[in-house]
C-alpha cells in the first residue's frame, strides 16, 4: 500500500517496524524529523522502545555500542558535522563488531557551514568499518532500515551498517512510499539474538586491547565480514523481493546498460535524474546507461569490473570531493579497473556540492564532455560560477 | 638481559646474541638500591664495546654527582668486567629440545581461533606470573601475627589469601599457639585464631611492601629473594 | 538508606584477578579490587581507556570476573548508559547494576561531557572515578584533578614553574549539581569504609558518583610500599575530605581526631619535593595549608575539641 508522506517519516516508521529496543538521538538538520517522528511514536506507544536523549553525537553512538553490546538492537541517525564528531565511535563500533544501524541524513560538511545536501560526510567516513549503502528514494530509505538489520545481525557478519539518504532531497520531499506491513517485517526480520553480549551470567571482557601479536588477524577478520557482506546484501535483497515485491537487486543496479557505450555513475539520489537523463538520450538515439552504486563499503569492485566490460566511456558523478585529490567514487571506480583486460574512458564530475542542484541540463552537459574528447586524469568541476571566482 | 642465570635458560631464538647479567644483583650490593640503568649501560659497553665504559664514566658523574655517581659508576663497571668474559652460547642437546618442544606447544596455543572481536574470557590474567618482578619478598611471622586481616585486604595483587586448618591440623596448630603464649613468646589475639593461616602466593607477588608497611604489629618483613 | 555492613558480613568474593600488569603498590588497582569486593558479581563495569583498563585487559588475558566492556576514553559514562537502558529495555532490569570505573582524566576532562549527560538524564548508573591525580597510563601528565604544584610532566616544577598551576577540580560538587541521590568521596586508605560507600553506590535508584582517591607511588614518587600510608595523610592533612551528599546536602564527614600539617604529607612525595627546595616553595606549601585549611571550615573535619578529649 503506498502513502504520500515526508522520506523522514517513512524512515520512522521503518525503524518502528523493526523493533529496536534502544534509540538514541541527537538532533541535527537534516535528519531531526527522523528522530522526532520516532520520539512521537514511542510516546504514542506504537513503538516499544528506549528512547536515550543524549547530549551529543559522540554519545549517541556511545550509547548505541553498549546497548547493542548487551544484546539490544539499536538505532540511531545523524549527519554532518553529528557523523564527524562520531567519528572515532564508529570504527569502534566497527571493531567491536556490533551490529547497530543508522541512517546518514547526507548533507555537506563545514566549513563553510552549510546544511544542504551533498555526501562528503558519510564517504569520509568510509574507512570506517562500516557498512555504506546509498539510496535512490524514499521507499529504499524504508526498505534498507528494515534489511540493514538482517544484514548487520547475520552470524556471518556482524558489522554495523550505515542507510545513506540524500538530506533535504530525500528525508524532507513528500513522496509515495510503500508502506511496511508489521507483520511481514516480523517474519522477514527475526528478533536479534547474539552469541556474545553483556551478560552477569557468562562475563566476558569486551573491548580488550589486541597488540601487535593479534591486532592483525583482528582487522583481517574484519575485512573478511565486509566481503562476505557481499553475498549476504545480494540474498537478503532477494528474500526482501520474495516477501515484499521489491527487490533491489545487490551492490548495484544496472539501467539500460546492456549494449550501453556510454554510462553514468552515481550514488543515492541523483540517480533518478540521471535515468531520466539516460531515458531522453535513449530517445535521441544514444547507447547510454546508469549503473547505481548502492554500495560504497563494500566496494562492488567485481560487479562493476563486469558491468563494465565493453563500456566504451563512463562518466562518474562525486557529490564530494578529497580535497588534494578527487572525487571518492572516480578515484575508486579508476582503482577497481586497473589492470583489468577491459578498461573504459573514465571521465569525473563533481557536482551537487552543498546543496546545488543536478539538473537534467547538467548531466547532459557531462555527456556532451565525455563525448568531445579523451578524459583528463582529475574530476572537472561542474556548473562553476566563474563569475565571481579570482582564478579558475 | 637484566637476569641472574644464564642466557640459554631463556630460550630465546637462537640466532640472536643475547648476554645476561644479574644486574639487578649487582645494583643492591653495590648502590643499595634495585635501580639497574646505570649498570645494564656498563654491561652494554663491555658485551658490545659499541660505547667506551669511560665515556658512561663521564656521563654518569656529569648527571648526578657526588657519591650517587660514585656508587653507579662502580656499578657500571662491574658490569662492564663481568660482561667482557665472553659467556658460552652453544645449547646442550637435552635443552635443545626442551625448547623445541616448548616453541611448539607455543604454536598451538595461539593457533586458537580469534573470536570475531577483542573479547577475553573471565581470569585469563592469571596466565602472567607477575611474581617474576619482585626483588624483595614479604616473610610473615605467623607465630605473632593477630590475623587482623590487614594485609589481606591491602594487596592490590590478592597475592595473599586465608586458609583455615580443620580437623587434627586445626588441634596442632592451636596446641602449639597455646604453648607459646603460656611462654609468654606471643601475645593472646595471636593464638585466639591459630587455625587460620595466611598464605602468600608467589607466582603473583609484585613485592611492593604494602602488606609489611600495614601491618600494624610489624610482622612482615621485606627481604631480598633469593633465586 | 545506608545499610551498614559488619566487616564479617562483607563480601569475600574477590573478581577482580592476579596476573594484572598495573605496577608494584599500585593504588589504583587496589582500588578497583576493593571496589568489586563490594559490588559482588552482580555487575556490569564500564571502562575508559586508562591503568585500570590497559593493565587488566590485554587479550586474551583479563583481569575481570565479572563482565566488562571498555569503548573509547571519553565516553564510559555513555556507553554506561547504553548498557543500562538495554537492560531495561531487554527486560532484564535486575540483573545487575552497571558500574564505571574511570579514572579522573577520563572523567573530570575528557569526559565532562559524557558523565554530565548521563547524571543528567538519571541514569541507573554508579560512575567511579579511581583518582591518581594525573594521566598517570601515559606517563603523569596533568589532569584536571591534579592538585596545586604537583610535578608532572606537562605541568613540571623548574626555574620559572612550581608545578601545577590551578588547584584540584571539585568533581564531586559537580556531581553533586546534577541532583542525584548519591556523591561520596573515598579513599584507598580506609577499605573499609570504600565498601560500605560503594555499596550504597549500587543499591541506589539512579545515578551516584563516587571518586576514590588512589596514590600512584610511580607518578606521586614514593616508595611502593606507602601507598596506604600516603592516602591515609592526604585524608589526615584535610587536602582530601571524605564525605556523602543526599540530598544536595554534605553528610557523615569523616572526622580527624589531629589534623597534621599538609607537609607531612607533601614531604613523602617527589612530585612536591621541589616545594621544599626552591626560593618562594615555602610560601607554597603555606598555599596548600590554606586549602587544607578552608576544607577543614568548610567541611568541619576536625573532633571538637570536648570530643577529641573523650576519643582519647
Amino acid at each position: 500500500m503506498m502513502q504520500v508522506m515526508e522520506g523522514s517519516h517513512a524512515v520512522a516508521l521503518a525503524v518502528k517496524a523493526s523493533r529496536p529496543n534502544v534509540v538514541a538521538a541527537y538532533p541535527i538538520t537534516p535528519q531531526t524529523h527522523i528522530v522526532e517522528d520516532i520520539s512521537q511514536l514511542i510516546a504514542d506507544g506504537e513503538l516499544d522502545a528506549e528512547y536515550v536523549k543524549v547530549e551529543s553525537e559522540h554519545s549517541a553512538m556511545s550509547v548505541c555500542v553498549g546497548a547493542s553490546a548487551t544484546g539490544a538492537r539499536t538505532y540511531t541517525a545523524t549527519t554532518s558535522q553529528g557523523l564527524a564528531l562520531m567519528h572515532e565511535v564508529l570504527f569502534n563500533a566497527a571493531g567491536m563488531r556490533l551490529p547497530i544501524v543508522m541512517t546518514v541524513a547526507n548533507r555537506a560538511l563545514s566549513a563553510p557551514l552549510n546544511i544542504w545536501n551533498d555526501q562528503q560526510d558519510s564517504i569520509s567516513e568510509r574507512d570506517s568499518g562500516w557498512i555504506q549503502l546509498y539510496v535512490e528514494d524514499n521507499t529504499e530509505a524504508s526498505d534498507m532500515t528494515v534489511q540493514a538489520y538482517r544484514i548487520a545481525e547475520d552470524n556471518g557478519i556482524k558489522v554495523p551498517m550505515m542507510i545513506c539518504m540524500d538530506g533535504y532531497t530525500l528525508t524532507h520531499t513528500y513522496e509515495p512510499v510503500e508502506l511496511l506491513d508489521q507483520e511481514l517485517v516480523d517474519d522477514f526480520l527475526p528478533r536479534y539474538e547474539p552469541v556474545d553480549f553483556l551478560t552477569v551470567y557468562d562475563p566476558k571482557s569486551f573491548g580488550m586491547f589486541a597488540d601487535p601479536n593479534y591486532y592483525t588477524e583482528f582487522r583481517y577478520n574484519n575485512q573478511k565480514a565486509l566481503e562476505n557482506a557481499k553475498t549476504v546484501i545480494s540474498d537478503v535483497s532477494k528474500a526482501f523481493g520474495e516477501t515484499f515485491g521489491r527487490d533491489y537487486g545487490g551492490l548495484i543496479e544496472e539501467y539500460r546498460c546492456d549494449d550501453a557505450e556510454l554510462i553514468i555513475m552515481a550514488l543515492g539520489s541523483v540517480v533518478g535524474t540521471v535515468k531520466d537523463t539516460i531515458d531522453d538520450l535513449r530517445d535521441e538515439g544514444i547507447k547510454a546507461g546508469v549503473i547505481k552504486v548502492r554500495t560504497l563499503r563494500p566496494f562492488p569492485s567485481e560487479e562493476l569490473r563486469k558491468a563494465l566490460e565493453g563500456t566504451q566511456s563512463v562518466g562518474i558523478i562525486d557529490k564530494n570531493v578529497s580535497l588534494g585529490f578527487d572525487g571518492a567514487l572516480f578515484s575508486e571506480v579508476k582503482a577497481c579497473l586497473y589492470n583489468n583486460k577491459s578498461m573504459p574512458n573514465v571521465y569525473g564530475f563533481i557536482a551537487g556540492l552543498g546543496g546545488r542542484d543536478i539538473p537534467k541540463r547538467a548531466v547532459k552537459k557531462m555527456v556532451e564532455t565525455i563525448g568531445s574528447g579523451k578524459p583528463s586524469f582529475k574530476s572537472e568541476f561542474v556548473d562553476l560560477r566563474t563569475e565571481i571566482l579570482e582564478e579558475v | 638481559m637484566n637476569y641472574e642465570k644464564p642466557a640459554d635458560d631463556i630460550g630465546i631464538d637462537k640466532r640472536m646474541d643475547v648476554r645476561t647479567i644479574d644486574a639487578t644483583g649487582i645494583a643492591l650490593a653495590i648502590i643499595g638500591r634495585p635501580i639497574v640503568n646505570t649498570t645494564l649501560l656498563g654491561a652494554f659497553a663491555g658485551a658490545t664495546g659499541e660505547i667506551s665504559i669511560e665515556s658512561i664514566k663521564r656521563s654518569v658523574l656529569e648527571r648526578f654527582p657526588g657519591k650517587i655517581g660514585e656508587t653507579n659508576v662502580e656499578a657500571a663497571m662491574r658490569a662492564y668486567e663481568t660482561m667482557q668474559v665472553t659467556q658460552p652460547l652453544t645449547v646442550p642437546k637435552q635443552k635443545q629440545d626442551q625448547k623445541e618442544r616448548k616453541s611448539a606447544e607455543q604454536r598451538e596455543k595461539s593457533s586458537k581461533k580469534l573470536p570475531p572481536s577483542a573479547i577475553g574470557e573471565p581470569g585469563g590474567s592469571k596466565s602472567t606470573k607477575t611474581g617474576d618482578w619482585r626483588v624483595f619478598y614479604p616473610e610473615f611471622d605467623m607465630e605473632q601475627c593477630i590475623r587482623c586481616g590487614k594485609c589481606l585486604e591491602v594487596c592490590p595483587d590478592l597475592a595473599i589469601t586465608e586458609r583455615t586448618l580443620h580437623g587434627k591440623e586445626a588441634e596442632e596448630a592451636k596446641e602449639r599457639a597455646e604453648e607459646l603464649e603460656k611462654a609468654g613468646k606471643i601475645k593472646k589475639a595471636a593464638a585466639k585464631k591459630a587455625e587460620i593461616q595466611y598464605l602468600l602466593n608467589p607466582d603473583y607477588c609484585k613485592g611492593c611492601g604494602i602488606c609489611a608497611n600495614e601491618c600494624p604489629i610489624k610482622g612482615i618483613k621485606m627481604i631480598l629473594e633469593e633465586k | 538508606m545506608a545499610t551498614i555492613v559488619k566487616k564479617s558480613e562483607l563480601p569475600q568474593v574477590e573478581l577482580f584477578t592476579s596476573g594484572h600488569k598495573a605496577c608494584a603498590g599500585c593504588g589504583a588497582a587496589l582500588a578497583v579490587r576493593t571496589v568489586l569486593r563490594a559490588t559482588g558479581a552482580t555487575t556490569i563495569v564500564v571502562s575508559s581507556t586508562g591503568c585500570m583498563e590497559v593493565v587488566s585487559s590485554q587479550y586474551p588475558e583479563s583481569a575481570w570476573k565479572v563482565p566488562w566492556i571498555h569503548s573509547l576514553f571519553e565516553n564510559a559514562a555513555a556507553v554506561a548508559a547504553g548498557v543500562a537502558t538495554a537492560l531495561k529495555a531487554l527486560g532484564r532490569p535486575d540483573e545487575g547494576k552497571v558500574v564505571v570505573i574511570a579514572g579522573d582524566g577520563g572523567t573530570v576532562d575528557i569526559g565532562m561531557q559524557a558523565i554530565s549527560g548521563m547524571l543528567e538524564r538519571g541514569e541507573d548508573v554508579c560512575y567511579i572515578c579511581y583518582d591518581n591525580e594525573a594521566y598517570m597510563n601515559t606517563g603523569n601528565q596533568r589532569s584536571g584533578s591534579t592538585p596545586l604544584d604537583a610535578f608532572t610532566t606537562t605541568s613540571p616544577s623548574g626555574r620559572k614553574s612550581f608545578g601545577n598551576d590551578r588547584p584540584k577540580k571539585n568533581m564531586p560538587a559537580i556531581a553533586a549539581a546534577h541532583d542525584i541521590p548519591y556523591v561520596a568521596t573515598m579513599s584507598i586508605g580506609y577499605p573499609q569504609d570504600v565498601m560500605k560507600k560503594v555499596q550504597r553506590g549500587v543499591t541506589v535508584d539512579g545515578p551516584a558518583y563516587l571518586q576514590i582517591h588512589a596514590p600512584c607511588n610511580v607518578g606521586w614518587g614514593f616508595d611502593s610500599a606507602k601507598t596506604v600510608e600516603v592516602a591515609k595523610l592526604a585524608v589526615e592533612t584535610g587536602l582530601w575530605v571524605m564525605y556523602e551528599i543526599e540530598d544536595g546536602e554534605i553528610k557523615n564527614v569523616l572526622k580527624v581526631p589531629k589534623r597534621k600539617p599538609v607537609d607531612e604529607y607533601l614531604v613523602l612525595q617527589k612530585r612536591f619535593a621541589h616545594l621544599f627546595k626552591m626560593p618562594g616553595g615555602e610560601e607554597q606549601i603555606k598555599l596548600i595549608q590554606s586549602y587544607a585549611d578552608r576544607n577543614a571550615a568548610r567541611y568541619g573535619i576536625e573532633l571538637s575539641r570536648e570530643k577529641r578529649d573523650l576519643e582519647l
